[in-house]
């Protein structure tokens, strides 16, 4: 009999051993809740995204509820009612709930990535508070793992947000903020990179990368007729002077200082759409703006049949070229350095309007690449050069020949086309596909 | 055959132009030419209609009456082709 007990209980214990090893997979780790909150257009939701896609793909007891928040009202109420939960303050996406833990933002899979992951592992052991316990739908995609359920599409979508910075804030604890590195290096996967152009097949986007960009449109900007103009007015009137070591240190001052504010001038900008461009309007603006100056700039290569001068605006044209050549005729050279370097000043702050189409487009694009806040300064530095370039060109040629037979008006017909090109491909981007202009 | 020249001070294209007039000027000695600026000569600048682009050339013969007009920034080759076509009309 108590042998038979014996066989009874071990047989039990080996049953409930081999139970415990024959558990499926996806049983052995509870399920976790994942609340994703992401606003269209925002390219940074989107890397998340992909993120989560990848991790879902690792783990299947993820459970991915997305909710669109800039165009959905059931979306953006969800997000009111989250934040409201969690006390989170913000206004920003993407937000990412896990338990009772929060990310807003997301760097890249090995800053924000390896947060979102110790987070789902920390939800699991302290057991999974959910701040959708009771009403686990109304999502605008419930996205279960893909190898559970292949025939499942995961979709593809594009959101936005302004927030390099990853904060984790724990209900209650609102001291707790934590900054990570702002450093990103994820990218648009390359089917999504991709473009088919009739005639030129497949553009891959990542090809055209953001130094590439950055070099391209500053070059073509340095042609920019608004601030190339006062310098061609210079080095006629330097042309004519006696003095070679003043005409040269005249003519790079006025380069380098119109540089310098057109720095500036690049630098407020991208601050401004770092603050502002998630925000669908503005982006949609700046695609307009985009697709106006591409239209106006190939309707003038194509009905300009010949190159010149415009004379509108010829009375202050002159009175310029006149001011002009009262500084650098003044005996005192440190007067007219001076006088030089305040005309700079001047004249490009007077043509800030003119002059600001391509340096406004390309920090919007600028500012869609999330990087170290030096980064996006070196970039707008690399463009200062090539812009400074054409300039740099034009009076050294006219400098050493002592003619003004280097870039002409003639050219400038030229770089109005391309130009032209490139700005339509930005807007379209901007307007439908702004994560493509990820290139960083 | 004469040619009006228009240009401004102001205008990059018009002092492209000068020296490759001045050549010009060299090889046809019997060419007339008469400069006038944009902002100063403004009622020649009106006559000829002068509203868009500087430089500009008005050719005329030798009954002032204009025979074509070139604008903008133009080839050396081309001012003396035409030239040498016109230059006794």
């Amino acid at each position: 009999m108590k042998k038979g007990k014996i066989k009874i209980v071990l047989g039990l214990m080996l049953f409930g051993i081999i139970s415990l090893f024959s558990i499926p997979k996806s049983m052995a780790a509870e399920k976790v809740n994942l609340y994703l909150f992401w606003g269209e257009g925002c390219p940074h939701c989107t890397k998340e995204k992909n993120f989560l896609a990848e991790l879902m793909k690792e783990d299947p007891d993820i459970v991915l509820h997305e909710f669109e928040v800039f165009k959905d009202v059931e979306g953006r109420s969800k997000y009111i009612e989250a934040t409201e939960k969690l006390s989170i303050k913000t206004d920003r996406v993407p937000l990412l709930i896990v338990g009772d833990k929060y990310l807003i933002g997301f760097i890249n899979e090995e800053t924000t990535g390896k947060e979102i992951k110790r987070l789902i592992e920390e939800s699991r052991r302290n057991g999974c508070f959910d701040v959708f316990a009771d009403e686990n739908s109304g999502a605008d995609t419930e996205i279960v793992n893909p190898i559970e359920k292949p025939e499942e599409e995961i979709p593809v979508e594009t959101e936005d947000s302004d927030d390099d910075a990853l904060i984790k804030i724990t209900p209650g604890d609102s001291d707790s903020t934590e900054n990570i590195s702002e450093q990103e290096t994820c990218e648009p996967s390359e089917e999504n990179s991709k473009i088919i152009l009739p005639k030129i097949g497949n553009l891959n986007m990542e090809s055209l990368s953001l130094p590439a960009l950055t070099i391209v449109l500053g070059f073509l900007d340095g042609f920019n007729p608004c601030a190339m103009w006062v310098l061609l007015f210079l080095i006629s009137l330097l042309i004519g002077m006696k003095d070679r070591k003043k005409m040269w240190i005249l003519g790079i001052a006025f380069i380098v200082s119109s540089s310098f504010v057109y720095f500036l001038f690049m630098v407020a900008w991208l601050n401004f759409f770092k603050f502002v461009g998630f925000i669908t309007w503005v982006r949609v603006l700046i695609a307009i703006i985009a697709l106006v100056g591409a239209y106006s700039s190939v309707k003038k290569f194509f009905s300009e049949d010949s190159s010149g001068c415009d004379v509108s605006n010829s009375e202050k044209k002159e009175k310029v070229f006149k001011k002009i050549g009262n500084i650098i005729s003044n005996k005192s050279f440190l007067l007219s350095l001076i006088g030089i370097i305040c005309l700079a000043f001047v004249v490009n702050l007077v043509e800030l309007v003119c002059s600001a189409g391509l340096p406004v487009i390309y920090t919007q694009v600028l500012s869609l690449n999330n990087m170290e806040g030096i980064k996006y300064y070196l970039y707008i530095l690399l463009y200062i050069i090539f812009f400074m370039l054409d300039d740099l060109f034009v009076f050294f040629v006219a400098m050493i020949t002592l003619q003004m037979t280097g870039i002409t008006t003639k050219y400038v017909k030229y770089t109005r086309l391309v130009g032209g090109i490139i700005l339509a491909i930005i807007g379209i981007l901007i307007l439908f596909r702004p994560d493509l202009l990820m290139l960083g | 055959m004469k040619v009006l020249k228009f240009g401004a001070v102001w205008c990059p294209g018009c002092l492209v132009m000068r020296p490759r007039w001045a050549e010009i000027e060299k090889e046809f000695p019997e060419l007339k030419t008469e400069y006038y600026d944009f902002d100063k000569d403004k009622d020649m600048v009106k006559k000829y209609l002068i509203t868009h682009k500087l430089p500009v050339f008005v050719f005329l013969d030798k009954g002032e009456k204009e025979l074509f007009r070139l604008t903008g920034e133009v080839g050396k080759d081309k001012i003396v082709n035409l030239i040498k076509e016109n230059i006794n009309k």
